[in-house]
């Protein structure tokens, strides 16, 4: 799934078009905080230098579409507007029908309506509280993607009374697809985008070796296994990332939709390794809610990117198609590698 | 190394003709002497330095009629296993990794010349099994990776 570009691929292609320079094997860096998270954005070649500084101004305009925090966003904008139609930007639509999509797809294991929960939890003010049962019980009619209308003629959604879209679980993959899909159009052939557990890589290295990327430990300790790859993204969700504890128990931050608790599927962190860092967003989500078991199934059902899963136990279940490119870290005793087949 | 050979020859040609052996010899230039000893500190080197070219190749790339099968880090392969190959139905190829080194320890290929290459360490030529088109190839190791996810 590859969105296209937009505005972006535009001002790139005419920023690049002015005049560039420089050695193909020259790197062109960024740090970016943005998104709630930090952005490493690296191109190689002529044109990574103005490539790195568009991507950059892009990443704050699509902050302040998408940010939930902001009043002034786009989407919190959205928010306050429920209960009428109103129409949305191109970015904001195009994320809309992915997120729809992929709820429904998913069997609503990914929600972007969980924005209330998450709220009642803290995760999105860092004020976090075990909510009572019947603040979660009062809320809850208020989960469902499914009461989301989105008129794409017009352009307008409709987000019912009660309701609010979060788009924390797909936001940053868009982002990734667009700025690595503008930047190969301006001429990019070599990029690295890491955005926070979202890696989008362009082309491959400059010496022609694939991307060796890590994939962290939940128990801490760098890295417990690397997947080489080559224009591909590899995002990670676990409960890990983002948590607190209270009288003992650990409450992480994804929380499944049909229960609004945490998740608690015996997995520690999914990572999908997709075309689509948007759908690799989402996925990573979704599965990390389904458990081993339902989110094998899924990947039997689609097969059109592959997973590592790791447990509660220290268990790495790894699909199939990349296992090939699957490199476990040195001395990963935790637990035992299984491969999922089809 | 032969341009080190020529040089050291011309310093040995400026020591004294034998007809004068009561002489004690005439030592070189010491402006000769230090150049001499860099040169053969230089010349160490890149042949220490040409000898590492290429060699620590610890990752083990193995490929089966041409498609990548597993790559394995020697130099962090804490036990041995064995990897079973089924190339095609009827043939069999059964790979060791050890800690630091691999092999192809059975195949029932008909040269058995894949088993007779015997244990690397990840240097060298491929352990190739060419009737099965097996090949256990050897690249540089990347201890760094180039992101982290998660």
């Amino acid at each position: 799934m590859r969105i296209p570009t937009g505005i972006l691929a535009t001002a790139l292609a005419l920023t690049l078009a002015v005049g560039c320079s420089g050695s193909s094997k020259k790197e062109h860096s960024a740090e970016v905080f943005a998104m709630d998270t930090l952005i490493f954005l690296s191109a190689w070649g002529e044109y990574g230098h103005q490539a790195v500084q568009q991507g950059e101004s892009y990443l704050y305009y699509i902050e302040d579409k998408f940010s939930t925090t902001r009043t002034s966003s786009e989407l919190s904008q959205l928010n306050a507007g429920a209960g009428q139609w109103q129409s949305v930007s191109d970015d904001m639509a195009q994320v809309i029908v992915h997120a729809l999509a992929l709820s429904k797809e998913t069997g609503g294991a990914f929600d972007p309506t969980i924005h209330s929960i998450l709220t009642t939890w803290g995760f999105t003010t860092d004020s976090f509280q075990v909510p009572d049962p019947t603040e979660i019980h009062e809320l809850m009619p208020y989960v469902g993607a499914e009461k989301i209308k989105y008129n794409e003629k017009t352009q307008e959604v409709l987000i019912p009374k009660g309701f609010s879209l979060d788009f924390g679980g797909i936001a940053k993959g868009y982002a990734g697809d667009e700025l690595a899909n503008a930047m190969e159009e301006a001429g990019v052939k070599t990029g690295l985008l890491t955005l926070g557990g979202n890696v989008v890589a362009i082309g491959r290295k400059t010496d022609g070796a694939m991307w060796n990327i890590g994939i962290q430990n939940p128990s801490g300790g760098g890295a417990l296994a690397s997947v080489a790859i080559e224009d591909k993204a590899v995002v990670t969700s676990g409960g890990y990332q983002r948590y607190f504890a209270r009288e003992g128990e650990l409450y992480g931050h994804i929380i499944d939709p049909t229960t609004g608790y945490p998740a608690q599927s015996g997995l520690t962190s999914v990572t999908i390794i997709t075309d689509s860092a948007l759908e690799g967003d989402v996925l990573s989500t979704a599965l990390f809610v389904m458990g081993v078991e339902k989110g094998a199934d899924y990947w039997r059902e689609h097969q059109d990117f592959e997973a590592v899963f790791i447990t509660d136990e220290g268990d790495i279940f790894i699909t199939q198609g990349i296992h090939p490119w699957f490199t476990l870290a040195s001395g990963y005793t935790e637990g035992t590698l299984r491969v999922i087949t089809p | 190394m032969s341009f080190f050979m020529s040089f050291f020859k011309s310093l040995w040609k400026q020591s004294p003709p034998e007809s004068q052996p009561e002489q004690p010899p005439k030592l070189p230039p010491l402006g000769l002497m230090i150049l001499a000893g860099v040169l053969f500190v230089g010349s160490v080197a890149g042949i220490l330095w040409g000898s590492q070219t290429g060699t620590p190749k610890s990752l083990a790339v193995i490929s089966v009629d041409g498609t990548h099968w597993e790559t394995i880090s020697l130099h962090q392969v804490t036990a041995p296993y064995t990897i079973e190959l089924e190339p095609a139905p009827g043939q069999y190829n059964e790979i060791l990794v050890a800690p630091g080194e691999i092999s192809m320890a059975q195949a029932n290929c008909p040269d058995g010349l894949c088993v007779a290459q015997g244990v690397s360490t990840g240097v060298g030529q491929p352990i190739v099994c060419l009737p099965h088109r097996v090949v256990i190839n050897f690249r540089e190791n990347e201890d760094s990776l180039d992101a982290y996810t998660g």
